[in-house]
């Protein structure tokens, strides 16, 4: 009798356990092997460049207890506003708060090239902008078809 | 049976005068220091003297080697330089007006009081992680108008802030100044210059003790000349001619960096520059290459 309550009670742990992995819905996904293919398969009409720690903090001000990981390639010199941000959030809050910052780096960018590179607009008034688990993914390019696809593709 | 060799007894005493050479050694040893130091304050080599004030900033990344930095009180004392480049000559006075005048070589710790303002040419130092030990205040589209009124830079709690007041949480010795990228094609030189003045007097205020350097307008790709009339480099040198009296008229100094970056034709090199006025990471070497060998006596 025992037995037998202890083999129900371990499958019903199992069955909770596969449960709760399968709800998850969060991937782990590689940001910087991301990042790469799209450097790689999407076509920029400037050089991106990685940036580092304290330029991503001065483009998009997050509490570092929010994000797990990222990855930020951009031209950042003002020639295009051609940027590509992958963030990991911690949480799903904190995702919706890294989604908010990139809506918020994407009014930035429009304030600075609105005069000054007005043809940037385009890319500005449409970028691919995901958000998905703790997942938050910005793309800012003239090839969106490929980006929302290499996105689509790691997200799965 | 061999022949066992005298021991000679070296100590003995009154043999050798030990102790006296040794006081004399150190004698001329402490005359001889002070000799090279005495030379070497007067020569104002910076590199080998030691530091006299410390005011280096939190993010210092280079080696640690010696940096002195003196009141600028004395950016006009006569100087000899003996251990300058070969290529410089001694420099006995700096005027406003009149473009620093090439100079001994600082190392990049120079860079650790400084600040860079501008615009997207002066972001690039940041993006391109150019010089790390430096500060960076700038924005890209900023021109000399905006820059009085825009609040386009976030601080630590992402608020937005003008250039001007962020500025105000640093206290650098230096501060290098490049506007103008953005104006140049539809500011009048009048008002550019009215503009530009404006920020000078503003900085000269909040920074009263810190050297200013105003950077000329960098030229840009004959492509970009030719195919925009309002972009002509022969316009551009125009004004930087204007900001030049400018410098003059408000008391602080002016580096010619555009000399860094014209080509046989007076533009930027076409293939420095994709877009005809940014310019790829060698181009930043050479802008920090000309800094370094321009800078005041003893700054």
């Amino acid at each position: 009798m025992l037995k037998k309550v202890l083999g129900i009670l371990l499958a019903g742990c199992m069955l909770l356990a596969v449960a709760g992995c399968g709800s998850s819905g969060d991937k782990n996904v590689d940001l910087d092997a991301l990042g790469a293919t799209i450097m790689e398969k999407v076509t920029f009409t400037s050089q991106l460049t990685k940036l580092t720690d304290s330029v991503v903090g001065s483009f998009y001000v997050f509490d570092s207890a929010d994000v797990d990981d990222y990855v930020v390639y951009a031209n950042g010199t003002g020639a295009t506003a051609e940027e590509v941000a992958l963030f990991k959030a911690s949480s799903s809050e904190a995702a919706d708060r890294i989604y908010k910052l990139a809506q918020s780096r994407i009014e930035d960018l429009k304030f600075q090239f609105e005069n000054y590179v007005p043809a940037e607009m385009t890319k500005l008034n449409d970028p691919v902008l995901v958000k998905q688990g703790n997942y938050v993914f910005l793309g800012l390019s003239n090839d969106n078809e490929q980006m929302k696809k290499l996105f689509n593709d790691a997200l799965k | 049976m061999s022949k066992k060799m005298p021991r000679v007894n070296r100590n003995q005493k009154g043999s050798f005068p030990a102790l006296p050479v040794l006081i004399l050694v150190i004698v001329l040893g402490f005359l001889s220091f002070g000799i090279a130091a005495a030379w070497q304050k007067l020569s104002g080599d910076d590199e080998k003297l030691p530091k006299q004030s410390s005011s280096q900033s939190a993010s210092v990344s280079e080696s640690s080697q010696p940096e002195n930095s003196l009141p600028e009180s004395s950016i006009s004392e006569e100087q000899s330089s003996p251990q300058q480049s070969s290529s410089s000559q001694a420099i006995t006075e700096v005027e406003f007006g009149v473009p620093i005048p090439e100079s001994a070589r600082v190392r990049s710790e120079y860079f650790d009081d400084a600040m860079f303002v501008g615009d997207s040419i002066t972001t690039g130092i940041k993006v391109y992680d150019v010089m790390s030990n430096a500060t960076v205040i700038a924005s890209t589209g900023i021109n000399p108008d905006t820059i009085l009124h825009s609040k386009v830079i976030k601080d630590a709690n992402g608020n937005a802030k003008t250039v001007i007041d962020a500025m105000k949480d640093y206290q650098p010795k230096k501060i290098y100044i490049m506007l103008g990228a953005n104006g140049v094609a539809f500011l009048d030189k009048e008002t550019m210059i009215d503009l530009y003045g404006q920020f000078v007097d503003l900085v000269k205020a909040q920074h009263p003790d810190s050297i200013i350097y105003v950077q000329s307008i960098l030229p840009v790709t004959k492509e970009k000349a030719d195919g925009d009339s309002r972009y002509s480099n022969a316009k551009i040198d125009e004004y930087n001619q204007a900001i030049i009296e400018m410098t003059k008229q408000k008391q602080v100094y002016y580096l010619n960096v555009a000399e860094a970056f014209k080509d046989e034709n007076g533009a930027l090199p076409s293939e420095g520059s994709p877009d005809g006025m940014h310019f790829n990471p060698p181009y930043y070497t050479k802008w920090f290459d000309y800094l370094k060998t321009h800078t005041l006596p003893n700054s």
